[in-house]
């Protein structure tokens, strides 16, 4: 029904959104344009984790790790092997994202429900581990610096307002690529797996095949927020790889509306705008900020904020 | 031609036999009801039929080819279709979604990932067409968990027959329904499995006598009595123990 008042509606909140995106770099100082390529980015990462989290009701809390694992990917080729390009970098940090997420997903599509949860857990700290152990190569605890904005070849170097665009529109692209998929066959037959496993195996789903190519798009997402993190950051540490990070972008879903994909970025938005002004008066309330944010959610929008909001847009539109 | 054949199936649960060496067949296009008492062994006799439990012992045969160890998955796409006693759906998607991921369970669609699931227009079609035949299409945008019992239990129906299968096993396809209803749904099941072999339990003797061309008696694991659903009615034995004796009978 895209002609119909609610059909046209529906489409209004996000190219407002979008509008006020491709805007902000001349509305807004450097310091929020710098806060909203990183709501972008784990945006991302928290839609892909919402694809197996959300849409098929896969737990898993490794993500941070394949996120971590390309930009690691692209860090230690930049420090070590001297690589500049764009075009080698993004395709190494991604192969590597999408080779983990194989193995990570063949070892743990043992288990499901806790016992994924748990699985996916170890191996994410796995990675985290070799972050810190393997310090000749990682950098350990201090990291891998110096990690310049990617090099497009074409001729001239990003400044920071260019790189926010680049992250935009790689965010806008993949988020259209989720879209399609979580409404495509696949996508529904995913949600078949978490509504009822038997009935998608009485009706001759190949249901490990399913979760598996799940988890592996998903996890070739996290990478991709990966590398535009490692490019735009220029750190790459173990803190972005381990568990807290994992559970921080679950957090972003669990506000947000787990299994609406959208809810993933307003649970971004919020989580990073909140740390962004507690975090200016003191940093070490920060945790506690968030603890109540996540109680908050949990208590009063125990669907998440995107289905709350959705709800208000409904009934403000139907009154005019 | 034999569609099902079941040799000598035994199921046990550690120290307990609930199946003790049923053989039967099944012939194309008939209509056979299970019938028994609670305990009597239907169900596990389904899920050993559907694969979702391997038999202790036995073989079953379905179109010729052994299937006795293969999963669900597969004898779906072998064309073996069940409904579950408590409705299996997918309660938070809605009516239309539920049906078209019936239809696409055995076809290369499943894995399809870049248009939306409403766009392929052959499964719309015939979403749309089962709908229509149980009235619910216009309710096709509401979730399932919306829905009423009886139309739950049509909705587990038109899943489960929703991908043409040639043999389709209907556990308790009337459960927890009113009179009223159930007459409904043996309409609506009449309509729909036409030309299908249908192997279905029922405690509803409507049903089973309006369905059932044949009727089998599984009693503690094993079939007592076979026969048309005439046959089975006067059959002493079965009196006895599934309808209860003559003079319990008077009074019940």
């Amino acid at each position: 029904m895209p002609f119909t008042k609610t059909g046209v509606l529906r489409f209004v909140p996000p190219i407002v959104i979008v509008l006020f995106l491709i805007a902000a770099p001349s509305i807004f100082d450097r310091v929020f344009i710098s806060l909203l390529s990183q709501i972008l980015i784990y945006g991302l990462l928290a839609m892909s984790l919402d694809l197996i989290f959300g849409y098929t009701g896969m737990w898993s809390f490794c993500h941070a790790s394949i996120f971590g694992v390309a930009g690691y990917t692209v860090g230690i080729l930049v420090k070590y092997y001297s690589v500049k390009s764009f075009w080698v970098l993004a395709p190494a940090g991604l192969s590597m994202a999408v080779l983990t997420s194989l193995i990570f997903g063949f070892v743990a599509l043992r288990a499901r429900t806790v016992y994924f949860l748990l699985i996916t857990f170890a191996l994410g700290q796995l990675i985290y581990g070799m972050t810190i152990k393997f310090n000749q190569v990682t950098g350990g605890s201090d990291g891998l610096p110096d990690i310049p904005y990617p090099d497009l070849g074409l001729g001239f170097s990003l400044t920071s307002a260019q790189m926010y665009y680049f992250i935009l529109i790689i965010f806008v692209i993949s988020a259209f690529i989720l879209y399609r998929i979580i409404r495509s066959p696949f996508g529904h037959s995913l949600q078949g797996i978490r509504e009822s496993e038997n009935r998608m195996r009485a009706l001759g789903y190949k249901v490990w095949l399913h979760r598996y190519l799940a988890f592996v798009i998903s996890g070739f997402f996290a990478g991709v927020a990966g590398i535009l993190y490692a490019h735009f950051s220029g750190l790459m540490t173990p803190d972005s790889t381990g568990f807290a990070a994992s559970g921080l972008v679950m957090i972003m879903i669990i506000v947000g509306g787990s299994g609406t994909l959208w809810g993933a970025l307003i649970g971004s938005l919020v989580i990073f705008v909140l740390e962004f002004y507690v975090s200016g008066i003191s940093t070490d309330r920060w945790p506690i900020v968030l603890g109540a944010c996540f109680v908050a959610a949990v208590m009063f929008a125990r669907r998440g904020l995107f289905p709350v909001l959705e709800k208000l847009w409904n009934k403000t539109t139907q009154s005019w | 031609m034999v569609i099902l054949e079941v040799d000598q199936v035994a199921q046990n649960y550690g120290g307990l036999s609930v199946l003790l060496e049923i053989s039967f067949r099944l012939k194309a296009g008939e209509r056979v009801a299970l019938i028994g008492p609670n305990g009597a062994g239907k169900t596990t006799l389904f899920n050993v039929l559907s694969g979702f439990v391997p038999p202790s012992a036995g073989k079953v045969h379905f179109l010729g080819k052994e299937i006795t160890h293969l999963q669900p998955e597969a004898r779906a796409s072998l064309g073996l279709a069940r409904s579950f006693q408590i409705s299996s759906l997918f309660p938070q998607l809605s009516v239309l979604t539920n049906v078209l991921l019936a239809i696409q369970g055995i076809q290369p669609t499943r894995y399809r990932m870049f248009r939306p699931i409403t766009a392929y227009r052959d499964n719309f079609a015939k979403a749309r067409e089962l709908l229509e035949l149980v009235d619910l299409w216009k309710k096709r945008d509401s979730l399932i968990a919306t829905l009423g019992h009886g139309e739950q239990r049509q909705m587990e129906i038109i899943l489960s027959l929703a991908s043409k299968p040639k043999l389709l096993l209907l556990d308790e396809p009337s459960a927890g329904l009113t009179a009223g209803e159930s007459d409904r749904l043996i309409d609506m099941i009449q309509g729909l499995v036409a030309d299908t072999t249908v192997l279905l339990t029922a405690h509803d003797t409507d049903l089973v006598f309006t369905l059932a061309e044949r009727v089998m008696v599984l009693y503690y694991g094993e079939i007592i009595a076979q026969g048309t659903p005439e046959e089975i009615q006067n059959d002493p034995k079965v009196r006895e123990i599934y309808l209860g004796s003559e003079e319990q009978g008077k009074y019940a």
